[in-house]
C-alpha cells in the first residue's frame, strides 16, 4: 500500500533531470572566488585551520566585489547574480564558527598539541529563540576534587522505582513545523554529558552540559550556529568528542572537550581521526544493534526468498539458520548483541514465529504474523525460551532486557532475564510509559539508554536518570541552564483553532508559553494579550497553571488574534516577548 | 607535465563516474527539497563543478557532492527568504506544467528545512538513516527520532495537499 510520500516519490521519479555535464565542465573551468578552498587539500588538516581565515577573508572580499564575480560567472546562465556566493559549500568550516560572542572568558580553551588548534569560539551566551532562556557558559570549579565515579565498577541490573534525577530541558516552545531540540547523552566518570541541539529554519544552537551524579553542574558550554549531535568519549574517559558543523560547511570539524573542565579544542590530523573513530564506535555499541555486523540477521536462504534468522561469522559464512523464525515486519528492534554470563550465551530476537497464520495476530502493518520474543542460544541457534506476543524492546544490557507489551495500553515495561525468559520482579518502575520506546525511538519520543548500572530515558522535554535499586540517586530536579534569579516567559504562536474562542465567536490561535524561574509548586495564571492601538487587551481566559518542581511552566493559551496584531503572554505578572 | 594532465584526466573521470551514477537522483532530491528547478539546476551543477575543480583532494566524491549541493541549496533558500521575508513560504516556481507536483512540493516546504532535508534524503533519495548519521553528524538515535517525527508531519502535509488537488 503506498502512502502520500511514496506517491510523491513516484511522481518525482517521472521528472526528467537535465543533463548538466557540459555546464559542470564550464563552471569548473572558471576559478570561483565563491569556492574559497580551491587549491587546499582535504587531507592536510593543519592547513585547513589557516585556510579557514583565508576563507573568511575571501568571503569578505566577495561581499565587496560581488558584482565583479558575477560578471565572471556569466557563462553559467541559470545562476542569478551572486546566487552562488552566499552558500559556499566548503571543506573548511565557515568563519561563522569563530564569530565573536561576548568576551567573557569563564571557560578556558586549552592549549593545543602540535597538530590541533584551540577553538576561537568565545564563551558565549546563546539564545537564538531555541532555548527558553539564555544559555550561559559555566566553567568547572578549579578547586573541586576530581569526581569519583561510584558506579564505575557496576553493571546493569534492577533499577530504583523512581528516577534519581530529573533534568528538564530549557527548550523554548517550538513553532509549527520546527523540530524540538534533540538530546543526546553519554556517560562519563561521575556524571552524564548532555548535548542539546536545537533548530529553527535558519539557525541551530547547541548546549553541552556535564551534570554530576549529585545533580550539580560540572560545566556548561553554549555553542552558537552549530548543528550535529554526535557524542563520544575517549577510551580513557578524559575527553568528549563531537562533530561540529556550520550551516554552510560540508565537512565536520572535530572538537574535544576536557571532561573535567569543559575546555574545548578543535582537533586536526590524528586527533580528529581518533575522535571520528570513537564516535563511530559509540554508534555501533548499542546492544540492540541490528546485524549483520553483530553476527545475526534475517536473510533469504538460497532456496527461498523468505528472510529467516541466521548467524554469520566474521568472514560472512553462515553458522546456523532458523528457518522457522521469520523477519518481523516494519521497523524497530530485531536482534540484540550476544549476551554472556560467562557460561551461557544468549541472543534476544524479535521474530515472526509463524508467517502463515490468518487468525487474530496481525502486526501493525497488517501482515499475518505471530510475533514473539525469542531467547536463542547464540552458539547452537536453539531456542531457550519464547515469549509470545507483540513486544517493544527498549534496552538490552548485561543479560537483561527492558521490554514492553504493546497490547498493554498503559505501556508498562518489565525487566526480562534473557537467560531464563522470566520477568525480574520489581526490576524497573511500573509507571506507565516510563521505559516504553516506540519503534525507532520515535513518536513523542522516549529513548532508553544505559551505561553500567545507570539508565536514562529521554523525551522531548526531560531526561530522567534511573540509578540502581540499592543506590537510588540524589532525587533532585536539575535545571540544565542553572538556577535563575528572575522568572522568564517565552511564547510562540502554535496552531489555529477554528470555532468559538474567548470573548465570543472567533477563531483562536493557540499560543504555547513556557516559563522558568518560578516558585516550584506555586499556582499561577497565564493570560494572552493583544496590542490594540497601543493598549494591551486581554484576549484569553486566565488559565491556572501549577509550577513544576524545577520552577518551570509549560502551557497552551487559546488566544483571539486578529491579522497583523501583536500579542504576548503573561504568567504571574511576567510578560513574554511581544510576538 | 604529462603526469599532471593524466592525473587531472583521471580525476575528471572519477567525477564523471559519480555524475553518471548520482546526478539525476541528486537533482531530483534538491528539486524536492527546494521546490525549485532553478535551485536544483544551480546547486547540482555548482556542486559537481566545485568537486571537479578540486581534483584529487576529495576522497569520497559522492558524499562530498551531496553535502555541497544541499549547502548551496540551503544558502539559496536563505537568500530567497531574506529577499521576501523570513517567514515567507518557499515560492514553488514552475514545475514543467505539473501543477499537482508543485502543490505537493509546496506542501513539503512547510516542514522546517532540517526536517525537509531528512525526509527528502531518506524517503525520496533513498539514503538509509544509518548512512545519513555520518553525513549529517547526528547520532543514529537522534536522527531516527527526527526522521520519525518529520515523516509523520510530511505525510500529513502531503495528504492534505493531495486532498486539495483531487
Amino acid at each position: 500500500m503506498s502512502d502520500a510520500i511514496d506517491r510523491l516519490k513516484q511522481r518525482l521519479d517521472d521528472v526528467a533531470a537535465p543533463d548538466q555535464w557540459d555546464e559542470v565542465v564550464a563552471r569548473a573551468a572558471i576559478p570561483s572566488q565563491a569556492d574559497p578552498v580551491a587549491g587546499s587539500t582535504a587531507k592536510t588538516h593543519s592547513r585547513r585551520r589557516l585556510v579557514l581565515w583565508a576563507a573568511a577573508a575571501a568571503l569578505l572580499v566577495i561581499m565587496v566585489a560581488g558584482v565583479v564575480v558575477v560578471d565572471r560567472r556569466q557563462p553559467t546562465p541559470p545562476v542569478a547574480p551572486d546566487e552562488t556566493l552566499q552558500p559556499v559549500p566548503s571543506i573548511e568550516p565557515a568563519p561563522s564558527t569563530t564569530a565573536a560572542g561576548p568576551t567573557s572568558t569563564e571557560v578556558p580553551t586549552t592549549t593545543a598539541n602540535a597538530s590541533s588548534t584551540t577553538t576561537t569560539v568565545a564563551p558565549a551566551a546563546v539564545s537564538n529563540g531555541i532555548w527558553l532562556r539564555e544559555c550561559t557558559e559555566q566553567a568547572a570549579d578549579p578547586t573541586a576534587a576530581p569526581p569519583v565515579d561510584e558506579f564505575a565498577d557496576g553493571s546493569f541490573g534492577p533499577l530504583a522505582p523512581e528516577p534519581g534525577m530529573q533534568i528538564v530541558f530549557p527548550n523554548a516552545p517550538t513553532p509549527p513545523g520546527y523540530s524540538p531540540p534533540v538530546a543526546n547523552v553519554m556517560r562519563v566518570a561521575g556524571g552524564l554529558l548532555v548535548n542539546l541541539t536545537g533548530f529553527t529554519a535558519t539557525e541551530s544552537a547547541r548546549a553541552i552540559v556535564l551534570v554530576n551524579d549529585d545533580g550539580t553542574i560540572r560545566w556548561r558550554r553554549c555553542l552558537p550556529d552549530l548543528g550535529g549531535s554526535s557524542l563520544a568519549v575517549s577510551d580513557d574517559g578524559s575527553q568528549a568528542y563531537t562533530a561540529v558543523y556550520t550551516i554552510d560547511s560540508s565537512e565536520a570539524e572535530w572538537w574535544s572537550f576536557d571532561v573535567d573542565t569543559g575546555a574545548s579544542m578543535v582537533l586536526a590530523d590524528e586527533a580528529a581521526a581518533t575522535a571520528e573513530a570513537a564516535t563511530a564506535a559509540a554508534r555501533s555499541t548499542d546492544p540492540r544493534s541490528a546485524a549483520p555486523e553483530v553476527g545475526f540477521d534475517f536473510a533469504g536462504a538460497p532456496s527461498t526468498s523468505t528472510d529467516t534468522l541466521r548467524r554469520v561469522d566474521p568472514a560472512g559464512s553462515e553458522t546456523w539458520r532458523r528457518t522457522d523464525l521469520f523477519a518481523p515486519p516494519g521497523e524497530g528492534f530485531r536482534t540484540s548483541l550476544n549476551q554472556s554470563n560467562g557460561t551461557d550465551d544468549v541472543t534476544l530476537v524479535r521474530a515472526c514465529t509463524d508467517h502463515s497464520i490468518q487468525d487474530e495476530q496481525y502486526d501493525t502493518d497488517g501482515n499475518p504474523c505471530a510475533l514473539a520474543l525469542v531467547g536463542i542460544d547464540t552458539t547452537t541457534g536453539l531456542t531457550r525460551w519464547v515469549l509470545e506476543g507483540r513486544y517493544g524492546v527498549s534496552l538490552v544490557d548485561n543479560g537483561l532486557a527492558v521490554v514492553t507489551a504493546l497490547d498493554d495500553e498503559l505501556r508498562t515495561s518489565q525487566l526480562l532475564d534473557l537467560f531464563t525468559g522470566q520477568v525480574v520482579p520489581q526490576g524497573i518502575s511500573s509507571a506507565p510509559g516510563a521505559f516504553y520506546e516506540e519503534c525507532c525511538a520515535g513518536h513523542d519520543y522516549n529513548r532508553v539508554e544505559s551505561a553500567g548500572p545507570i539508565a536514562w530515558t529521554l523525551s522531548n522535554e526531560v531526561l530522567n536518570v534511573w540509578f540502581p535499586a540499592d543506590q537510588p540517586g540524589p532525587g533532585t530536579s536539575v535545571d540544565l541552564f542553572g538556577p535563575t534569579d528572575s522568572p522568564t516567559v517565552t511564547a510562540r504562536p502554535s496552531y489555529a483553532t477554528p470555532g468559538v474562542c474567548f470573548g465570543g465567536a472567533a477563531d483562536c490561535t493557540t499560543v504555547r508559553a513556557a516559563g522558568t524561574g518560578f516558585t516550584p509548586g506555586a499556582t499561577v495564571t497565564a493570560t494572552c494579550w493583544a496590542d490594540e492601538n497601543g493598549s494591551w487587551t486581554q484576549r484569553s481566559t486566565e488559565l491556572t497553571v501549577t509550577v513544576s518542581p524545577d520552577g518551570s511552566i509549560w502551557t497552551e493559551v487559546p488566544c483571539v488574534v486578529n491579522a497583523g496584531e501583536q500579542i504576548k503572554v503573561t504568567i504571574d505578572g511576567v510578560d513574554s516577548e511581544v510576538i | 607535465m604529462a603526469e599532471g594532465v593524466d592525473a587531472e584526466a583521471a580525476s575528471a573521470a572519477r567525477v564523471r563516474e559519480v555524475y553518471v551514477a548520482e546526478h539525476a537522483r541528486l537533482w531530483r532530491s534538491i528539486y524536492a527539497f527546494s521546490a525549485s528547478r532553478d535551485v536544483a539546476d544551480d546547486a547540482t551543477a555548482e556542486a559537481f563543478a566545485q568537486v571537479l575543480r578540486r581534483g584529487d583532494e576529495v576522497r569520497d566524491i559522492a558524499a562530498w557532492v551531496w553535502r555541497a549541493a544541499y549547502a548551496i541549496a540551503r544558502g539559496e533558500l536563505q537568500k530567497r527568504r531574506r529577499d521576501v521575508g523570513l517567514n515567507a513560504p518557499i515560492t514553488a516556481d514552475h514545475h514543467a506544467g505539473d501543477h499537482e507536483l508543485g502543490q505537493l512540493l509546496g506542501a513539503l516546504s512547510e516542514l522546517s528545512e532540517t526536517d525537509r532535508q531528512l525526509v527528502v534524503l531518506c524517503h525520496l533519495a533513498g539514503w538509509k538513516p544509518s548512512e545519513l548519521s555520518d553525513v549529517l553528524g547526528e547520532s543514529p538515535g537522534a536522527l531516527r527520532v527526527r526522521l520519525h517525527r518529520a515523516t509523520r508531519r510530511a505525510r500529513a502535509l502531503l495528504e492534505d495537499a493531495e486532498g486539495g488537488t483531487r
